[in-house]
């Protein structure tokens, strides 16, 4: 058990937790997310709670308030529940998917081969590099203009492709938030951040059977909008794939908000650790794998509902 | 003094960002939440290395812009032609050699062929198959279609199959083990079913739909009987091999079908299918699989079988109870009845043995242990009577229970199992102990869906 310091030793912290506390708190309360009445001890209801389709406040008495800098309040909102937030962001993100109607964006993706495995990275060698411009429309129209590839392969057409799929719906982000894939995780809520008047949950997710072949990870859930802004998710103790695969370290799945208005994908990260019948069997096919592969993969310049003409799709494949 | 100079300090510096705060609060930076989540993707930066996460652009804009009037060539792999070995064993064929082999595009479709050789019984065998998908929505890309369809929740297909083929086939293949090179038959030559030959083509369609897929076809074909031509095996005793069970010279036309169903996230399968060809070859089978979770690390998986087929069926249509996928302590093929049950629950833990026992060990071999319990019933209806439903005789049933590891592959299926175990019998004539190493799936009743 981890001894606890004395109470004088920690006043000096305390003021300034309780500042920064203070000072989040009144950020929050200035964006709307909490609403307190002018009297100390008494907090009106708000006129929001409870009203459908409105926001759910959040009752934040996980943060201490400082008595000694501000009266004590009582918040009488109902608190969100876990639940709530899944059931939201499940809805948040239908919404935005349904809403996109048409999409073009510039794809960015490396592979590079290096030693990471329980060390800092060393001999990193990219082994492709690849850039196309993606264009996709509803239903399922997309036409991938690849505009550039590097490759170290000996074999130079085979091994290795990235492309983009027809959907604009991006479940790599909310995979374990679909309604049906919800059942088989276990959600927590890791902690609650208050940035520039957004609340921010950081969610974290287990499968609920380590026999099933699903990652565990976290995302962070911006709740003005209810959509996932980032994902990190692994399978450290078991792989999917124990043949090939000894570990998928992290993946990290970014997301960035474009025109003032749509999270989309912009970067994705995976750092794999290989088994040595991988690397046996790259070597007998003479395309040596080093034990660690790093993908990484970006998508910018996004345009969104700019109205795509079907022309252009005539061109490509679907 | 020094804490009381920290408490001043602290206290100042609470008060001016008390002071400062409103400010921020009512007009927090556009760019704030950005910002925060730029400092995360600064970490990632960090921990991944600038060689992974920096891109080389130069150019790319100018590319980017004229991507649609001036496309650059960049050659990406497309339909060509991809062929693979083909080496088997068999008791009926000896060893055999050849190669197979697939072709085509999506808008033409894919032709696939494929030629052995069988140095037992010096018979060639070839296969001709051409499939195209009529229709596919979803979210795969659109070149991935080479591979067969399965159930994909959100996707719908439908596919055209062709075929026409000399070929070697299980008796019971429900229940037959794959031939993944047979190296079992060589080893042992007892765990493998026998095989007839089977000459025709066969026409049909494939429609999968959210979590449905239902098959629909018809074909003619010409069974026939191959012998016993070797009794060689690596380790096992000659004298212990099997004979090759004779199949029944038919020749048939016979419409076909199935429909499945799988949902992932309930663990939950099932697979009804017909066959025709008349009164004296209709056969039925029914499978339902379903995974129930016991606490975190230990999963069981239950699954059930139900088969029918006409009293006079030929042998190569009838149903059987021992094997590897039926009861384990009994003989391959014990049985050709016309009326089969089946149960088979087995029990898979999560950890990896050999760590947990201390033993060095490759990194890919994770060793999960099993426990198995199979039990089922194959009988002929005593009024020799062509039904579907008919209780079975008591004293039909035979049993087996099991222990071993499972090791999974994941490849070419996420739920593709090798199983090694021991298997007792339960109950009265149930067989004898027996060792067992198997390829399969964890719902392999279902087959794939």
């Amino acid at each position: 058990m981890t001894p606890r310091p004395p109470a004088h030793a920690l006043a000096p912290t305390l003021l300034l937790v309780a500042a920064v506390t203070a000072s989040t708190l009144a950020a929050a309360l200035a964006g709307g997310a909490i609403a307190i009445a002018g009297t100390p001890g008494t907090l009106p209801r708000s006129p929001l709670a409870g009203v459908p389709g409105g926001p759910t406040l959040a009752a934040e008495d996980t943060i201490p308030i400082p008595s000694a800098l501000l009266p004590t309040m009582f918040v009488s909102a109902p608190r969100v529940t876990l639940e709530e937030i899944l059931r939201r962001v499940a809805e948040g993100e239908a919404r935005r998917d349904s809403l996109m109607l048409d999409q073009s964006y510039t794809l960015l993706a490396r592979l590079t081969y290096l030693d990471a495995d329980g060390k800092a990275p060393t001999g990193a060698k990219t082994k492709l590099e690849y850039a196309s411009k993606v264009y996709k429309k509803r239903p399922d129209k997309v036409r991938e203009i690849p505009l550039r590839q590097r490759s170290d392969f000996k074999q130079k057409d085979d091994n290795v492709e990235i492309g983009a799929g027809p959907t604009m719906r991006e479940q790599i982000v909310s995979f374990a938030f679909e309604p049906r894939a919800r059942a088989r995780y276990r959600f927590k809520i890791d902690d609650r951040k208050i940035v520039g008047g957004h609340v921010v949950y950081v969610i974290s997710f287990t499968p609920r059977s380590t026999l099933d072949a699903l990652p565990e990870g976290r995302v962070w859930v911006d709740t003005n909008d209810f959509v996932i802004a980032r994902e990190e998710f692994w399978y450290r103790d078991r792989s999917p794939a124990p043949l090939f695969f000894k570990r998928i370290d992290s993946c990290v799945v970014e997301r960035t908000k474009v025109e003032g208005r749509w999270w989309v994908v912009s970067r994705i990260l995976a750092r794999v650790q290989m088994t040595s019948m991988a690397r046996m069997f790259a070597r007998m096919a003479k395309e040596p794998l080093t034990p660690t592969v790093d993908f990484v993969a970006t998508e910018t310049d996004w345009r969104i509902n700019r109205g795509i003409d079907d022309a252009i799709f005539a061109g490509g494949k679907r | 003094m020094s804490r009381l100079l920290l408490v001043v300090l602290a206290a100042a510096l609470a008060t001016s960002l008390l002071v400062a705060n409103p400010a921020r609060a009512q007009g927090p930076a556009p760019d704030s939440l950005g910002a925060f989540f730029q400092g995360l993707a600064d970490s990632t930066d960090a921990s991944y290395g600038t060689q992974s996460v920096t891109f080389d652009t130069t150019g790319l804009d100018s590319l980017a812009s004229g991507a649609l009037t001036r496309p650059p060539r960049i050659h990406r792999r497309g339909g060509g032609l991809g062929l693979s070995p083909l080496l088997g064993y068999h008791r009926a064929e000896g060893a055999i050699v050849g190669m197979s082999g697939r072709v085509g595009s999506r808008a033409a479709g894919w032709l696939s062929l494929a030629g052995t050789y069988g140095f037992g019984n010096r018979q060639g065998r070839y296969a001709f198959g051409y499939r195209r998908t009529l229709l596919y929505r979803g979210a795969r890309r659109g070149r991935l279609l080479a591979e067969p369809g399965r159930i994909v929740e959100g996707a719908t297909r439908i596919d055209l199959d062709l075929g026409y083929a000399r070929s070697s086939q299980p008796f019971l293949p429900e229940h037959a083990t794959p031939r993944l090179g047979n190296f079992d038959a060589l080893f042992s030559g007892k765990s493998s079913s026998s095989l007839y030959e089977q000459r025709g083509a066969s026409g049909g369609l494939t429609f999968w739909t959210g979590d449905w897929r239902l098959v629909a076809g018809v074909r003619h074909w010409l069974d026939q009987p191959m012998p016993l031509v070797t009794r060689y095996t690596l380790l096992a005793d000659r004298e212990g091999v099997p004979v090759n069970r004779l199949a029944l010279d038919d020749e048939y036309t016979e419409p076909f079908g199935s429909l499945g169903f799988w949902r992932g996230d309930w663990e939950l399968g099932a697979l009804l299918e017909a066959r025709g060809g008349g009164a004296d070859r209709w056969r039925m089978r029914g499978a339902l699989g379903k995974a129930l979770r016991l606490g975190s690390s230990i999963k069981a998986y239950a699954q059930f079988e139900a088969g029918a087929t006409a009293a006079n069926a030929p042998l190569q249509r009838r149903f059987g109870l021992g094997g590897p996928r039926a009861v384990p302590s009994l003989p391959i093929e014990t049985g050709a009845t016309d009326h089969l049950l089946l149960g088979r629950v087995e029990l898979i833990e999560a950890h990896d043995v050999l760590e947990a026992v201390g033993l060095p060990h490759p990194d890919w071999l994770v060793l999960q242990p099993l426990v198995l319990f199979h039990a089922g019933a194959a009988w002929d209806d005593a009024g020799g009577r062509d039904i579907v439903f008919a209780g079975p005789p008591s004293n039909a049933w035979r049993g087996s229970a099991g222990a071993g590891l499972a090791l999974k592959l994941g490849v070419p299926d996420p739920e593709t199992l090798a199983r090694i175990y021991v298997a007792w019998p339960v109950g009265p004539d149930a067989g004898k102990t027996t060792f067992r190493f198997t390829l399969g799936t964890t719902f392999e009743l279902l087959g794939r869906l």
